[in-house]
């Protein structure tokens, strides 16, 4: 083992793991607003626009991340649109998680029980303050750990953003993979580092869960 | 772009596709082995190796595939192994997914209800006859759907494969692309032999989702 060498680039690592960071944050919130898109057209009056939603959901869940950031990247500047690798790589994840996302919350919503926007609107609720007041809160709570969840898969598909050469945690391990001869040591910091932001996350969310319990309705 | 261009792209996507294929039947089989056998230990086996599983499976669904199979292709070869990379891709694959199929088979058995061991051994069933003959096949038809999605994922992250210098898919959709210069079509296409592949996946899976609640 070679410790002085890992302590040597610590900073380059670091950096890496704070690009990873901000990479998953990027993604966690395009996806959390596009989710909601998605879910809103999934749940929609209008059969066309369900369509156009499932087959977006379809599409996005039965690609890769991989070659859906290469599409972004490699791709669209043939038709002239030109992205830095880092948009790309965080407009390719919101787009593929806003798919698994809106699914999360359609399924939450769906989850909540059928007379709980009756009886809001006997109550005299306008459907609008039904889904905010009665329904929106009890399927927060049941969409969490889903959430969570998917939170970690994020972070994990980050390290694909490497392949378009990203100075994320991935590519900072190859960067010093080509100037040493330290492969493993190397790479059980990176995987420990990986699994110290998971193994965070988690911790967070259930925290959150326990905070946010989901009650019978 | 001609039509024999078009063709002969066709058919060299096509290979490629047939080598992902491979690869997630060789991660598959060894993920489902290696599931079965962590499933067992988390649940029936002495509680300290039980722990040991556990704790596989936490650091195995904590760790991108892509940091393994760089960290295995380029570490194995220091320490004296010098394996080919479809075999490495598989058997590093396979242990990775190998820890969300023992979740799905662990659920599964877990789901079976607890009145089916009794049962069985008011009838005096030995416990592995009693596993392999009552136990299993239910939590079997209980873990399908869920064991398909892992499949699926399986199948999605063969992709990976071509950022370590593996040739699949991928690999060749950008050789196509660079040869032709017609780089978004020929991802698009990729992408389209991928969606074919893993729709049919899904939809087996939602088939089998809908028999089931019927029963």
């Amino acid at each position: 083992m070679n410790l002085a060498f890992i302590l040597n680039n610590a900073p380059l690592l670091m950096e890496g793991a704070a690009m990873t960071v901000a990479l998953a944050i990027g993604a966690l919130l395009g996806a959390t607003l596009g989710g909601g898109v998605v879910a809103f057209l999934r749940m929609s009056r209008h059969a066309p626009l369900r369509y156009v939603a499932t087959g977006f959901v379809e599409i996005m869940r039965n690609t890769p991340i991989l070659v859906q950031i290469f599409v972004l990247y490699f791709g669209l500047p043939t038709l002239g649109v030109h992205m830095s690798a880092f948009t790309s790589a965080v407009l390719a994840m919101s787009l593929q998680n806003s798919a698994y996302i809106g699914e999360i919350y359609r399924a939450g919503l769906v989850s909540i029980h059928p007379r709980q926007r009756e009886a809001a609107l006997a109550l005299g609720m306008m459907p609008g303050m039904a889904l905010r007041v009665i329904l929106l809160p009890q399927a927060l709570r049941r969409v969490l750990p889903p959430l969570g969840n998917q939170l970690i898969i994020i972070i994990k598909d980050t390290s694909v953003a490497s392949t378009i050469a990203v100075a994320e945690l991935t590519q900072a391990s190859k960067l010093l993979l080509d100037r040493s001869a330290a492969p493993y040591e190397t790479f059980l910091t990176v995987a420990l580092i990986y699994l110290a932001i998971s193994a965070g996350v988690a911790g967070v969310l259930k925290l959150a869960e326990w905070r946010y319990p989901v009650r019978a309705s | 772009m001609t039509t024999a261009m078009l063709m002969s792209s066709g058919m060299y996507l096509a290979q490629g596709a047939l080598v992902t294929i491979g690869l997630s039947l060789g991660i598959i089989a060894v993920a489902t082995v290696a599931g079965m056998l962590l499933a067992l230990l988390r649940l029936y086996s002495w509680k300290p190796l039980g722990l040991l599983a556990a704790a596989y499976g936490l650091v195995a669904r904590g760790v991108p595939l892509l940091v393994l199979l760089i960290g295995s292709y380029f570490s194995l070869p220091y320490l004296g192994l010098d394996l080919p990379l479809w075999l490495v891709v598989v058997l590093v694959g396979g242990l990775y997914f190998g820890a969300y199929v023992a979740e799905v088979f662990r659920a599964a058995l877990a789901a079976v209800p607890r009145t089916q061991w009794d049962a069985g051994r008011a009838l005096g069933m030995r416990r592995v006859q009693l596993f392999t003959i009552v136990i299993l096949p239910q939590a079997r038809r209980l873990s399908l759907p869920p064991y398909l999605n892992v499949a699926l994922v399986a199948v999605k992250n063969t992709s990976l494969v071509s950022a370590i210098g593996g040739w699949e898919l991928v690999a060749a959709g950008r050789e196509i692309g660079e040869r032709t210069m017609e780089i978004l079509p020929a991802y698009l296409a990729v992408a389209a032999f991928y969606f074919v592949i893993c729709f049919s996946i899904s939809q087996i899976g939602r088939h089998v989702e809908k028999k089931m609640r019927y029963v």
